[in-house]
Protein backbone atom coordinates (compact mmCIF):
# COMPACT_ATOMS: atom_id res chain seq x y z
CA UNK A 1 0.00 0.00 0.00
CA UNK A 2 1.16 3.23 -0.92
CA UNK A 3 1.82 5.94 2.50
CA UNK A 4 -0.97 6.75 4.78
CA UNK A 5 -3.65 9.33 3.97
CA UNK A 6 -3.80 12.28 6.00
CA UNK A 7 -7.63 13.36 6.52
CA UNK A 8 -9.29 16.42 7.79
CA UNK A 9 -12.61 16.02 9.24
CA UNK A 10 -15.60 17.99 9.74
CA UNK A 11 -18.39 17.36 12.04
CA UNK A 12 -21.07 19.82 12.97
CA UNK A 13 -24.60 17.74 13.03
CA UNK A 14 -25.95 18.81 16.50
CA UNK A 15 -24.09 20.55 19.75
CA UNK A 16 -20.51 20.19 18.57
CA UNK A 17 -18.29 21.77 15.97
CA UNK A 18 -15.19 19.82 15.31
CA UNK A 19 -12.22 18.94 13.40
CA UNK A 20 -9.96 16.85 13.19
CA UNK A 21 -6.96 15.48 11.51
CA UNK A 22 -6.47 11.88 11.19
CA UNK A 23 -3.53 9.88 9.37
CA UNK A 24 -4.00 6.44 7.71
CA UNK A 25 -4.87 3.30 7.05
CA UNK A 26 -1.10 2.64 8.10
CA UNK A 27 0.64 -1.11 9.04
CA UNK A 28 -2.37 -3.67 10.04
CA UNK A 29 -4.68 -0.66 8.49
CA UNK A 30 -4.04 1.63 11.67
CA UNK A 31 -5.13 4.87 11.89
CA UNK A 32 -4.26 7.74 14.01
CA UNK A 33 -5.62 10.99 15.41
CA UNK A 34 -3.39 13.73 14.93
CA UNK A 35 -5.75 16.11 16.60
CA UNK A 36 -9.61 16.69 17.37
CA UNK A 37 -10.70 20.29 18.11
CA UNK A 38 -14.25 20.52 19.69
CA UNK A 39 -16.59 23.49 20.69
CA UNK A 40 -19.91 22.47 21.81
CA UNK A 41 -22.83 24.84 21.71
CA UNK A 42 -24.19 25.05 25.00
CA UNK A 43 -28.57 26.11 24.90
CA UNK A 44 -29.97 27.74 27.83
CA UNK A 45 -31.05 25.15 31.07
CA UNK A 46 -34.43 23.31 30.49
CA UNK A 47 -34.58 24.38 27.09
CA UNK A 48 -33.51 22.08 23.63
CA UNK A 49 -31.31 22.75 20.88
CA UNK A 50 -32.36 25.70 18.85
CA UNK A 51 -30.72 24.56 14.90
CA UNK A 52 -30.52 28.37 14.07
CA UNK A 53 -28.54 29.79 17.36
CA UNK A 54 -26.10 26.38 17.02
CA UNK A 55 -25.49 26.77 13.64
CA UNK A 56 -24.52 30.66 14.59
CA UNK A 57 -22.55 29.52 17.39
CA UNK A 58 -20.39 26.80 14.82
CA UNK A 59 -20.09 29.52 11.94
CA UNK A 60 -18.79 31.89 14.66
CA UNK A 61 -16.17 29.21 16.08
CA UNK A 62 -15.49 27.59 12.73
CA UNK A 63 -12.57 29.26 11.80
CA UNK A 64 -10.64 29.35 15.15
CA UNK A 65 -11.49 25.33 15.39
CA UNK A 66 -9.94 24.92 11.91
CA UNK A 67 -6.13 26.53 12.50
CA UNK A 68 -6.11 25.26 15.86
CA UNK A 69 -7.06 21.56 14.88
CA UNK A 70 -4.33 21.63 11.77
CA UNK A 71 -1.45 23.41 14.08
CA UNK A 72 -2.14 20.82 17.01
CA UNK A 73 -1.93 17.92 13.67
CA UNK A 74 1.37 19.94 12.26
CA UNK A 75 -0.47 19.82 8.90
CA UNK A 76 -0.90 22.50 7.16
CA UNK A 77 -3.96 22.61 4.70
CA UNK A 78 -1.77 21.79 1.63
CA UNK A 79 -0.64 19.12 3.36
CA UNK A 80 -3.95 17.21 3.54
CA UNK A 81 -4.61 14.36 1.11
CA UNK A 82 -8.65 14.42 1.84
CA UNK A 83 -11.68 16.36 3.63
CA UNK A 84 -14.58 15.36 4.65
CA UNK A 85 -17.51 16.44 6.63
CA UNK A 86 -20.35 15.17 7.98
CA UNK A 87 -23.51 16.07 5.52
CA UNK A 88 -26.12 14.09 7.60
CA UNK A 89 -28.58 13.06 9.54
CA UNK A 90 -28.53 16.00 11.49
CA UNK A 91 -29.56 19.91 11.60
CA UNK A 92 -30.08 21.63 8.33
CA UNK A 93 -28.76 24.58 9.18
CA UNK A 94 -25.68 23.21 11.48
CA UNK A 95 -24.84 20.55 8.83
CA UNK A 96 -24.66 23.37 6.02
CA UNK A 97 -21.75 25.01 8.03
CA UNK A 98 -19.63 22.34 8.15
CA UNK A 99 -20.12 21.57 4.56
CA UNK A 100 -19.16 25.23 3.61
CA UNK A 101 -15.74 24.93 5.58
CA UNK A 102 -15.13 21.64 3.76
CA UNK A 103 -16.07 23.35 0.64
CA UNK A 104 -13.25 25.95 1.23
CA UNK A 105 -10.79 24.04 1.98
CA UNK A 106 -11.13 21.68 -0.77
CA UNK A 107 -11.48 24.68 -3.24
CA UNK A 108 -8.38 26.59 -2.33
CA UNK A 109 -6.48 23.63 -1.91
CA UNK A 110 -7.66 21.52 -4.11
CA UNK A 111 -8.10 18.02 -1.99
CA UNK A 112 -10.80 16.05 -2.57
CA UNK A 113 -13.45 16.48 -0.52
CA UNK A 114 -16.01 13.26 0.89
CA UNK A 115 -19.23 13.77 2.42
CA UNK A 116 -19.77 11.01 4.80
CA UNK A 117 -22.67 9.91 7.04
CA UNK A 118 -22.52 10.65 10.51
CA UNK A 119 -24.04 7.71 11.83
CA UNK A 120 -21.11 5.33 9.41
CA UNK A 121 -18.62 7.41 10.80
CA UNK A 122 -19.41 6.78 14.75
CA UNK A 123 -18.99 2.89 13.59
CA UNK A 124 -16.32 3.48 11.59
CA UNK A 125 -13.94 5.42 14.06
CA UNK A 126 -15.33 2.93 16.84
CA UNK A 127 -13.87 -0.53 15.11
CA UNK A 128 -11.02 1.62 14.09
CA UNK A 129 -10.03 2.17 17.89
CA UNK A 130 -11.35 -0.99 19.62
CA UNK A 131 -10.09 -3.35 16.46
CA UNK A 132 -13.71 -4.94 15.95
CA UNK A 133 -13.85 -6.81 13.35
CA UNK A 134 -17.41 -8.04 12.45
CA UNK A 135 -19.63 -6.47 15.26
CA UNK A 136 -23.01 -6.11 16.15
CA UNK A 137 -23.05 -2.30 16.96
CA UNK A 138 -24.91 -0.69 19.03
CA UNK A 139 -25.23 2.63 18.39
CA UNK A 140 -26.71 5.12 20.84
CA UNK A 141 -26.55 9.02 20.50
CA UNK A 142 -29.15 11.57 20.19
CA UNK A 143 -30.04 11.24 16.89
CA UNK A 144 -29.75 7.16 16.71
CA UNK A 145 -30.77 4.17 19.07
CA UNK A 146 -29.70 0.91 16.33
CA UNK A 147 -28.62 -2.01 16.57
CA UNK A 148 -26.68 -2.68 13.38
CA UNK A 149 -24.61 -5.13 11.41
CA UNK A 150 -23.03 -5.44 8.17
CA UNK A 151 -24.57 -7.93 5.49
CA UNK A 152 -23.55 -7.49 1.78
CA UNK A 153 -21.62 -4.41 2.03
CA UNK A 154 -24.57 -2.54 4.24
CA UNK A 155 -25.29 -1.90 7.47
CA UNK A 156 -28.97 -3.61 8.05
CA UNK A 157 -31.11 -2.84 10.93
CA UNK A 158 -31.38 -5.30 13.24
CA UNK A 159 -33.06 -3.66 16.08
CA UNK A 160 -33.98 0.12 16.47
CA UNK A 161 -35.96 2.67 18.62
CA UNK A 162 -40.03 2.48 17.30
CA UNK A 163 -40.23 6.23 18.71
CA UNK A 164 -37.67 8.64 20.12
CA UNK A 165 -34.34 7.86 20.91
CA UNK A 166 -32.65 7.21 24.19
CA UNK A 167 -30.53 10.34 23.67
CA UNK A 168 -34.04 12.17 23.61
CA UNK A 169 -35.51 10.19 26.10
CA UNK A 170 -32.79 11.08 28.31
CA UNK A 171 -33.36 14.57 27.60
CA UNK A 172 -36.27 15.47 27.29
CA UNK A 173 -37.01 13.80 30.78
CA UNK A 174 -33.27 15.77 31.80
CA UNK A 175 -34.70 18.98 30.67
CA UNK A 176 -38.22 18.87 32.42
CA UNK A 177 -36.06 19.06 35.59
CA UNK A 178 -35.11 21.93 33.96
CA UNK A 179 -31.06 20.13 33.88
CA UNK A 180 -28.91 21.83 30.55
CA UNK A 181 -28.78 19.62 27.62
CA UNK A 182 -27.12 17.19 26.90
CA UNK A 183 -28.62 16.03 30.31
CA UNK A 184 -27.26 12.18 30.65
CA UNK A 185 -24.28 12.92 32.74
CA UNK A 186 -26.39 14.91 35.47
CA UNK A 187 -28.71 12.52 35.43
CA UNK A 188 -25.80 9.83 35.69
CA UNK A 189 -25.16 11.35 39.03
CA UNK A 190 -28.53 11.71 40.44
CA UNK A 191 -29.48 8.02 39.80
CA UNK A 192 -26.00 7.44 42.24
CA UNK A 193 -27.96 9.09 44.85
CA UNK A 194 -31.12 6.81 44.60
CA UNK A 195 -31.32 2.84 45.16
CA UNK A 196 -34.64 2.37 44.47
CA UNK A 197 -36.18 1.19 40.97
CA UNK A 198 -39.84 2.49 40.98
CA UNK A 199 -41.97 0.40 38.45
CA UNK A 200 -41.85 2.05 34.95
CA UNK A 201 -43.09 0.78 31.54
CA UNK A 202 -40.20 -1.38 30.08
CA UNK A 203 -41.18 -1.95 26.79
CA UNK A 204 -39.28 -4.40 24.37
CA UNK A 205 -41.18 -5.85 20.88
CA UNK A 206 -38.45 -8.25 19.54
CA UNK A 207 -35.29 -6.40 19.33
CA UNK A 208 -36.65 -3.28 19.04
CA UNK A 209 -37.85 -0.75 21.81
CA UNK A 210 -40.05 1.87 22.71
CA UNK A 211 -39.57 4.74 25.23
CA UNK A 212 -42.58 7.00 24.82
CA UNK A 213 -44.63 5.47 27.35
CA UNK A 214 -41.17 5.52 29.66
CA UNK A 215 -40.80 8.89 29.57
CA UNK A 216 -44.47 10.31 30.63
CA UNK A 217 -44.51 8.17 33.45
CA UNK A 218 -40.90 8.82 34.37
CA UNK A 219 -41.75 12.53 34.29
CA UNK A 220 -44.89 11.75 36.66
CA UNK A 221 -42.71 9.80 39.25
CA UNK A 222 -40.31 13.06 39.20
CA UNK A 223 -43.15 14.81 39.77
CA UNK A 224 -43.33 13.96 43.45
CA UNK A 225 -41.57 15.82 45.82
CA UNK A 226 -38.57 14.67 46.59
CA UNK A 227 -38.39 11.52 43.86
CA UNK A 228 -36.17 12.99 41.39
CA UNK A 229 -32.87 10.76 42.66
CA UNK A 230 -35.35 7.41 42.58
CA UNK A 231 -37.05 8.94 39.27
CA UNK A 232 -33.67 9.48 37.47
CA UNK A 233 -32.08 5.83 38.69
CA UNK A 234 -35.53 4.15 37.96
CA UNK A 235 -35.78 5.79 34.17
CA UNK A 236 -31.95 4.78 33.77
CA UNK A 237 -32.43 1.37 35.00
CA UNK A 238 -35.17 0.78 32.54
CA UNK A 239 -34.50 1.87 29.94
CA UNK A 240 -30.82 1.07 29.84
CA UNK A 241 -32.19 -2.71 30.71
CA UNK A 242 -34.43 -2.44 27.77
CA UNK A 243 -31.44 -1.69 25.79
CA UNK A 244 -29.14 -4.11 26.84
CA UNK A 245 -32.18 -7.14 26.43
CA UNK A 246 -32.71 -5.66 22.41
CA UNK A 247 -29.05 -6.42 22.08
CA UNK A 248 -28.74 -9.49 23.61
CA UNK A 249 -31.86 -10.40 21.33
CA UNK A 250 -29.60 -9.62 18.51
CA UNK A 251 -26.23 -10.99 19.55
CA UNK A 252 -28.62 -14.18 19.20
CA UNK A 253 -30.18 -13.70 16.04
CA UNK A 254 -26.95 -12.36 14.18
CA UNK A 255 -24.53 -14.55 15.92
CA UNK A 256 -22.27 -11.79 15.68
CA UNK A 257 -18.92 -12.50 17.68
CA UNK A 258 -18.80 -8.90 19.33
CA UNK A 259 -20.88 -6.03 20.42
CA UNK A 260 -19.60 -2.42 19.92
CA UNK A 261 -21.11 0.26 21.38
CA UNK A 262 -20.98 3.81 19.87
CA UNK A 263 -22.08 6.98 20.02
CA UNK A 264 -22.46 9.61 22.89
CA UNK A 265 -24.79 7.97 25.27
CA UNK A 266 -21.73 4.73 25.17
CA UNK A 267 -20.04 6.57 27.88
CA UNK A 268 -22.39 5.96 30.57
CA UNK A 269 -21.23 3.99 32.67
CA UNK A 270 -24.23 2.17 34.13
CA UNK A 271 -25.24 1.14 30.41
CA UNK A 272 -21.35 -0.33 29.30
CA UNK A 273 -21.74 -2.34 32.53
CA UNK A 274 -25.21 -4.21 31.46
CA UNK A 275 -23.97 -4.74 27.98
CA UNK A 276 -20.87 -6.23 29.29
CA UNK A 277 -23.14 -8.43 31.75
CA UNK A 278 -25.34 -9.22 28.69
CA UNK A 279 -22.20 -10.20 26.23
CA UNK A 280 -20.78 -12.65 29.22
CA UNK A 281 -24.15 -14.25 29.10
CA UNK A 282 -23.32 -15.22 25.71
CA UNK A 283 -19.73 -15.69 25.86
CA UNK A 284 -18.98 -12.89 23.42
CA UNK A 285 -17.08 -9.86 23.16
CA UNK A 286 -17.61 -6.89 24.98
CA UNK A 287 -16.15 -3.44 23.01
CA UNK A 288 -16.50 0.20 23.73
CA UNK A 289 -15.72 3.11 22.37
CA UNK A 290 -13.12 4.99 24.23
CA UNK A 291 -15.04 7.83 25.97
CA UNK A 292 -13.53 10.69 24.36
CA UNK A 293 -14.18 9.70 21.01
CA UNK A 294 -17.49 8.19 21.49
CA UNK A 295 -19.41 11.75 21.16
CA UNK A 296 -20.01 13.75 18.13
CA UNK A 297 -16.33 14.54 16.96
CA UNK A 298 -14.50 15.72 13.90
CA UNK A 299 -12.07 12.24 14.06
CA UNK A 300 -15.48 10.29 13.36
CA UNK A 301 -15.78 11.96 10.23
CA UNK A 302 -12.14 11.99 9.35
CA UNK A 303 -12.06 8.17 10.01
CA UNK A 304 -14.40 7.59 7.04
CA UNK A 305 -12.89 9.84 4.84
CA UNK A 306 -9.82 7.74 5.38
CA UNK A 307 -11.35 4.28 4.62
CA UNK A 308 -13.76 5.74 1.56
CA UNK A 309 -10.53 7.78 0.12
CA UNK A 310 -7.82 4.68 0.61
CA UNK A 311 -10.47 2.35 -0.79
CA UNK A 312 -10.08 4.60 -4.09
CA UNK A 313 -12.86 6.16 -4.19
CA UNK A 314 -12.91 10.23 -5.72
CA UNK A 315 -13.82 12.80 -3.95
CA UNK A 316 -17.47 14.43 -4.57
CA UNK A 317 -17.38 17.45 -7.55
CA UNK A 318 -17.74 20.48 -5.09
CA UNK A 319 -21.15 21.07 -6.67
CA UNK A 320 -22.06 17.64 -5.14
CA UNK A 321 -20.78 18.60 -2.15
CA UNK A 322 -24.54 18.82 -0.24
CA UNK A 323 -26.19 18.23 2.99
CA UNK A 324 -29.02 15.16 3.60
CA UNK A 325 -30.75 16.25 6.80
CA UNK A 326 -32.65 13.02 6.80
CA UNK A 327 -29.66 10.60 5.42
CA UNK A 328 -30.57 6.38 5.82
CA UNK A 329 -27.37 4.66 7.52
CA UNK A 330 -28.93 1.72 6.02
CA UNK A 331 -28.90 3.93 2.29
CA UNK A 332 -25.04 3.91 2.72
CA UNK A 333 -22.52 1.70 0.58
CA UNK A 334 -19.93 0.97 2.80
CA UNK A 335 -18.40 -0.93 -0.47
CA UNK A 336 -14.65 0.03 1.43
CA UNK A 337 -15.22 -2.71 3.89
CA UNK A 338 -16.03 -5.27 1.14
CA UNK B 1 -30.32 -31.99 29.88
CA UNK B 2 -29.14 -31.21 27.11
CA UNK B 3 -29.33 -27.43 26.29
CA UNK B 4 -31.25 -26.93 22.92
CA UNK B 5 -30.82 -22.71 22.59
CA UNK B 6 -29.50 -20.36 24.72
CA UNK B 7 -32.05 -17.85 22.97
CA UNK B 8 -33.13 -14.22 23.41
CA UNK B 9 -34.43 -14.77 26.74
CA UNK B 10 -34.48 -18.50 27.94
CA UNK B 11 -32.84 -21.76 28.15
CA UNK B 12 -34.14 -24.01 26.56
CA UNK B 13 -33.25 -27.63 27.09
CA UNK B 14 -34.75 -30.89 25.39
CA UNK B 15 -36.72 -32.71 28.37
CA UNK B 16 -39.51 -35.15 28.21
CA UNK B 17 -43.24 -35.14 29.75
CA UNK B 18 -44.71 -38.14 30.77
CA UNK B 19 -42.65 -40.14 27.81
CA UNK B 20 -43.06 -37.49 25.18
CA UNK B 21 -40.32 -35.21 23.97
CA UNK B 22 -40.77 -32.04 25.68
CA UNK B 23 -38.73 -28.76 26.01
CA UNK B 24 -37.92 -26.56 29.11
CA UNK B 25 -37.57 -23.08 28.35
CA UNK B 26 -36.37 -21.19 31.65
CA UNK B 27 -36.45 -17.58 32.07
CA UNK B 28 -33.08 -16.73 34.18
CA UNK B 29 -32.05 -13.93 35.99
CA UNK B 30 -30.23 -11.32 34.38
CA UNK B 31 -28.19 -9.85 36.53
CA UNK B 32 -27.85 -6.59 34.62
CA UNK B 33 -31.28 -6.02 35.65
CA UNK B 34 -32.22 -4.37 39.15
CA UNK B 35 -33.40 -7.28 40.70
CA UNK B 36 -37.08 -6.28 41.28
CA UNK B 37 -37.69 -5.11 38.03
CA UNK B 38 -36.09 -8.92 36.42
CA UNK B 39 -38.26 -10.08 38.67
CA UNK B 40 -41.07 -8.59 37.77
CA UNK B 41 -40.55 -9.06 34.19
CA UNK B 42 -39.73 -12.78 34.38
CA UNK B 43 -42.97 -13.85 35.88
CA UNK B 44 -44.70 -11.95 33.44
CA UNK B 45 -43.24 -13.11 30.64
CA UNK B 46 -43.37 -16.55 31.66
CA UNK B 47 -47.40 -16.44 32.93
CA UNK B 48 -48.59 -14.54 29.73
CA UNK B 49 -46.40 -17.19 27.05
CA UNK B 50 -48.19 -20.22 28.87
CA UNK B 51 -51.57 -18.72 28.34
CA UNK B 52 -51.12 -16.83 25.22
CA UNK B 53 -49.77 -20.59 23.58
CA UNK B 54 -52.90 -22.02 24.20
CA UNK B 55 -55.22 -19.07 23.34
CA UNK B 56 -52.93 -18.91 19.86
CA UNK B 57 -53.50 -22.83 19.85
CA UNK B 58 -57.64 -22.11 20.16
CA UNK B 59 -57.17 -19.63 17.74
CA UNK B 60 -55.61 -22.48 15.20
CA UNK B 61 -52.47 -21.55 15.04
CA UNK B 62 -50.29 -24.15 15.36
CA UNK B 63 -48.35 -24.16 18.08
CA UNK B 64 -46.73 -26.59 21.45
CA UNK B 65 -48.84 -27.96 24.02
CA UNK B 66 -48.52 -26.44 26.93
CA UNK B 67 -47.70 -29.03 29.67
CA UNK B 68 -46.42 -27.57 32.79
CA UNK B 69 -45.81 -23.88 34.08
CA UNK B 70 -44.24 -22.42 37.18
CA UNK B 71 -44.41 -19.00 37.11
CA UNK B 72 -42.00 -18.59 40.31
CA UNK B 73 -39.27 -20.25 39.06
CA UNK B 74 -40.38 -18.60 35.11
CA UNK B 75 -39.99 -22.15 33.39
CA UNK B 76 -42.56 -23.49 31.23
CA UNK B 77 -42.50 -26.95 30.20
CA UNK B 78 -43.62 -27.66 26.24
CA UNK B 79 -44.26 -30.12 23.81
CA UNK B 80 -40.83 -30.51 21.43
CA UNK B 81 -42.03 -29.17 18.19
CA UNK B 82 -39.60 -31.11 15.19
CA UNK B 83 -37.93 -29.25 13.05
CA UNK B 84 -35.62 -26.10 13.10
CA UNK B 85 -35.68 -22.40 13.18
CA UNK B 86 -37.44 -21.21 10.01
CA UNK B 87 -34.10 -18.47 10.55
CA UNK B 88 -32.02 -20.86 9.28
CA UNK B 89 -34.03 -21.54 6.17
CA UNK B 90 -33.59 -19.61 2.63
CA UNK B 91 -34.07 -19.78 -1.28
CA UNK B 92 -37.74 -21.07 -1.77
CA UNK B 93 -38.51 -22.86 0.95
CA UNK B 94 -38.09 -19.91 3.23
CA UNK B 95 -40.43 -17.70 0.61
CA UNK B 96 -42.44 -20.50 1.51
CA UNK B 97 -42.49 -20.41 4.91
CA UNK B 98 -43.13 -16.96 5.03
CA UNK B 99 -46.43 -17.73 3.40
CA UNK B 100 -46.92 -19.98 6.52
CA UNK B 101 -45.55 -17.09 8.82
CA UNK B 102 -48.25 -14.58 7.37
CA UNK B 103 -50.99 -17.31 7.71
CA UNK B 104 -49.99 -17.76 11.13
CA UNK B 105 -49.92 -13.82 12.28
CA UNK B 106 -52.85 -13.11 10.56
CA UNK B 107 -55.25 -15.75 12.65
CA UNK B 108 -53.18 -14.33 15.70
CA UNK B 109 -54.00 -10.83 14.99
CA UNK B 110 -57.71 -11.86 13.83
CA UNK B 111 -58.08 -13.24 17.42
CA UNK B 112 -56.66 -9.79 19.02
CA UNK B 113 -53.42 -11.35 19.78
CA UNK B 114 -50.22 -9.71 19.05
CA UNK B 115 -47.02 -11.98 19.00
CA UNK B 116 -44.80 -9.45 20.14
CA UNK B 117 -41.73 -11.23 18.82
CA UNK B 118 -42.53 -12.29 15.26
CA UNK B 119 -39.26 -13.25 13.74
CA UNK B 120 -38.03 -15.77 11.51
CA UNK B 121 -36.36 -17.67 14.53
CA UNK B 122 -39.52 -17.59 16.56
CA UNK B 123 -41.06 -20.43 14.08
CA UNK B 124 -40.10 -23.86 14.08
CA UNK B 125 -40.49 -25.38 10.82
CA UNK B 126 -40.82 -29.43 9.88
CA UNK B 127 -38.20 -31.02 8.11
CA UNK B 128 -40.60 -32.52 5.70
CA UNK B 129 -42.73 -29.71 4.84
CA UNK B 130 -45.98 -28.95 6.59
CA UNK B 131 -46.75 -26.09 9.04
CA UNK B 132 -44.43 -23.38 10.51
CA UNK B 133 -45.32 -23.71 14.36
CA UNK B 134 -45.41 -20.56 16.61
CA UNK B 135 -43.21 -19.82 19.63
CA UNK B 136 -41.95 -17.63 22.27
CA UNK B 137 -45.46 -16.30 22.84
CA UNK B 138 -43.21 -14.20 26.15
CA UNK B 139 -43.53 -10.71 24.60
CA UNK B 140 -47.24 -11.17 23.38
CA UNK B 141 -50.52 -9.34 23.97
CA UNK B 142 -54.05 -9.30 24.02
CA UNK B 143 -54.93 -6.46 21.66
CA UNK B 144 -56.74 -5.62 18.21
CA UNK B 145 -55.15 -2.21 17.78
CA UNK B 146 -53.92 -1.66 14.02
CA UNK B 147 -51.23 0.03 15.07
CA UNK B 148 -50.21 -3.11 17.26
CA UNK B 149 -50.76 -5.16 14.84
CA UNK B 150 -48.72 -3.41 12.45
CA UNK B 151 -45.49 -3.54 15.32
CA UNK B 152 -45.65 -7.09 14.53
CA UNK B 153 -45.35 -6.77 10.59
CA UNK B 154 -43.21 -4.55 10.54
CA UNK B 155 -40.48 -6.46 13.13
CA UNK B 156 -41.13 -9.81 10.33
CA UNK B 157 -40.31 -7.11 7.62
CA UNK B 158 -37.08 -5.52 9.40
CA UNK B 159 -36.10 -9.21 9.86
CA UNK B 160 -36.17 -10.37 6.23
CA UNK B 161 -34.35 -6.73 5.25
CA UNK B 162 -31.48 -7.51 7.54
CA UNK B 163 -31.25 -11.58 8.09
CA UNK B 164 -33.13 -12.41 4.62
CA UNK B 165 -31.80 -9.40 2.13
CA UNK B 166 -32.25 -12.69 -0.98
CA UNK B 167 -35.54 -13.12 -0.09
CA UNK B 168 -36.76 -9.97 0.70
CA UNK B 169 -39.37 -9.10 -2.09
CA UNK B 170 -40.54 -12.83 -2.72
CA UNK B 171 -40.83 -13.70 0.94
CA UNK B 172 -42.69 -10.30 2.19
CA UNK B 173 -44.95 -10.73 -0.56
CA UNK B 174 -46.34 -14.15 0.49
CA UNK B 175 -46.01 -13.13 3.99
CA UNK B 176 -48.72 -10.29 3.11
CA UNK B 177 -50.76 -12.05 0.53
CA UNK B 178 -51.40 -14.73 3.24
CA UNK B 179 -51.68 -12.81 5.82
CA UNK B 180 -54.37 -10.57 4.10
CA UNK B 181 -56.22 -14.05 3.27
CA UNK B 182 -56.48 -14.49 6.86
CA UNK B 183 -57.53 -10.72 7.90
CA UNK B 184 -59.36 -9.41 4.60
CA UNK B 185 -57.70 -7.29 1.80
CA UNK B 186 -58.52 -4.03 3.24
CA UNK B 187 -57.17 -4.80 6.80
CA UNK B 188 -54.24 -5.77 5.28
CA UNK B 189 -53.55 -2.65 3.17
CA UNK B 190 -54.34 -0.42 6.65
CA UNK B 191 -51.69 -2.54 8.41
CA UNK B 192 -49.09 -2.00 5.98
CA UNK B 193 -49.74 1.51 5.65
CA UNK B 194 -48.88 2.02 9.58
CA UNK B 195 -45.62 -0.16 9.22
CA UNK B 196 -44.31 2.37 6.55
CA UNK B 197 -45.18 5.07 9.34
CA UNK B 198 -43.68 3.44 11.90
CA UNK B 199 -40.26 2.94 9.76
CA UNK B 200 -40.62 6.91 8.86
CA UNK B 201 -40.67 7.71 12.70
CA UNK B 202 -37.84 5.16 13.26
CA UNK B 203 -34.87 6.00 10.60
CA UNK B 204 -35.48 9.30 10.32
CA UNK B 205 -35.77 10.24 14.44
CA UNK B 206 -34.65 13.59 14.45
CA UNK B 207 -31.56 14.64 15.99
CA UNK B 208 -33.02 17.32 18.45
N1 LIG C 1 -41.58 -26.04 21.56
C1 LIG C 1 -40.40 -26.07 20.94
N2 LIG C 1 -40.09 -27.08 20.12
C2 LIG C 1 -38.89 -27.13 19.50
N3 LIG C 1 -37.93 -26.20 19.63
C3 LIG C 1 -38.17 -25.17 20.44
C4 LIG C 1 -39.42 -25.04 21.12
N4 LIG C 1 -39.38 -23.91 21.85
C5 LIG C 1 -38.16 -23.37 21.63
N5 LIG C 1 -37.43 -24.10 20.77
C6 LIG C 1 -36.06 -23.82 20.30
O1 LIG C 1 -35.40 -22.96 21.20
C7 LIG C 1 -35.10 -21.71 20.60
C8 LIG C 1 -35.36 -20.58 21.60
O2 LIG C 1 -36.68 -20.64 22.07
P1 LIG C 1 -37.56 -19.35 22.30
O3 LIG C 1 -38.85 -19.76 22.92
O4 LIG C 1 -37.63 -18.59 21.03
O5 LIG C 1 -36.70 -18.60 23.40
P2 LIG C 1 -36.10 -17.13 23.45
O6 LIG C 1 -37.12 -16.33 24.16
O7 LIG C 1 -34.85 -17.27 24.22
O8 LIG C 1 -35.89 -16.66 22.05
C9 LIG C 1 -35.99 -21.64 19.38
O9 LIG C 1 -35.42 -20.86 18.36
C10 LIG C 1 -36.10 -23.09 18.98
O10 LIG C 1 -34.96 -23.48 18.23
MG1 LIG D 1 -37.07 -16.63 20.41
Amino acid sequence: MSRPLLCLGVESTAHTFSCAVLEGPGRGGRIRVLSDVRRAYRPPDGAGIHPREAARHHAARSGEVLSECLSAAGVPAPGLDAVAYSAGPGLGPCLRVGAVVARAVSSMHSVPVYPVNHAVGHIDLGMALTGARDPLVLLVSGGHTMLLALVGGRWRVFGETLDITLGQLLDQFGRSLGFASPCGGRIEEMASRSSRCIPLPYSVRGNDVSFSGLLSAAKAAAAAPGAADDACRSLQETAFAMVAEASERALSFTGRGELLVAGGVAANARLSGMLRSACRRHRRAFLAVPPEYSGDCGSQIACTGILEASAGKAGAEVRDAFVRQSWRLDGVDVGYRG
Amino acid sequence: MRLLSRGAEGDVYESAWDGRPAILKVRRPKEYRDAALDARIRKQRTAREARMIQRAKSAGVPAPIVYFVDVGRSSIVMQLMPGRPASLFSGSRLVELSGQMGRAAGMLHAAGIMHGDLTTANFVAPPGGGPACAIDFGLSASTGKPEDHAVDLRLFREVLGSAHVEEMGGAWDKFMSEYASAVGGRRAGRIAGLVSAIEARGRYASVV
